[in-house]
């Protein structure tokens, strides 16, 4: 069984991804899983994946967290603003 | 580690009658006197506005122009834990910060940070925490592009202090 979560991606992840797309993961799958399958999908942008958090839109999220079907989530890059 | 944004944080603008809280990320053109004026109160004997803009040259290159995206409800709830945990540190009338998204042009403002006290002392030193800790936790990302046609994604300021001393 696999859960469809989507992805929104910004930044110079967008010279990699589309700015928004959708992964399937074993079900059960966590946050770390997560940040595992977009390092395989694009090794060439692996350290910046690596130093990238994952959120909701209403917080960060933790390594450990389970996601569930149709969530929507975030992969932010370290800040550059200001 | 689980960064927790604090729980029923409300959006803003806020105003508590002690401190007004004001986070927003916006297209729109920034007005630092209508900011100003904003935080205009009796109780208020300084305040102090930074206001972020857009250089024309950087890193050797003439600027074009600076492109900003950010999570803006991400961002903006950020910016609010941010915003009163200066009020907690400081006793401020108004925090308010705004941050400009989209194209920005040389000589436009990219983000304002004001801060309002009875004193300069807490007004200035509340107001450079605030910005240091934006430009680190808030999701916002710029793209400065180039004259030349080149274009750079910019870094995160811990990352850019090494390379510049800058932040």
């Amino acid at each position: 069984m696999n859960v469809r979560i989507r992805i929104h991606v910004y930044a110079q992840l967008k010279d990699y991804f589309d700015p928004e797309f959708d992964l399937l993961l074993p079900e059960n799958s966590r946050v770390g899983d997560v940040m595992q399958r977009l390092s395989e999908l694009k090794p060439a942008v692996r350290d910046l994946i690596a130093v990238c958090r994952l959120a909701d839109n209403e917080s960060l999220m933790n390594a450990d967290q389970t996601v569930r079907d149709g969530d929507e989530l975030y992969c932010l890059p370290p800040a550059s603003g200001g | 580690m689980k960064q927790e944004l604090k729980k029923n944080t409300p959006l803003y603008p806020e105003n508590d009658g002690e401190c007004e809280i004001l986070s927003r990320i916006t297209d729109s053109p920034l007005d630092p006197a209508e900011l100003l004026k904003r935080a205009n109160s009796p109780e208020s004997g300084a305040r102090v506005l930074f206001s972020g803009d857009v250089r024309g040259f950087n890193l050797g290159h003439e600027v074009h122009y600076l492109e900003y995206e950010a999570q803006a409800h991400l961002a903006e709830k950020i910016i609010v834990d941010i915003l009163n945990d200066a009020r907690e540190k400081w006793p401020l009338q108004s925090a308010f910060c705004v941050h400009r998204t989209g194209r920005i042009d040389p000589g436009e403002v990219a983000v304002m940070i004001l801060t309002a006290s009875a004193h300069r002392k807490d007004a200035y030193e509340s107001n450079r925490y605030i910005i240091d800790r934006v430009k680190r936790e808030a999701p916002i990302w710029k793209k400065e592009c180039f004259i030349d046609g080149t274009h750079s994604w910019g870094g995160h300021p811990d990352a850019a202090s090494k390379n510049t001393g800058q932040i």
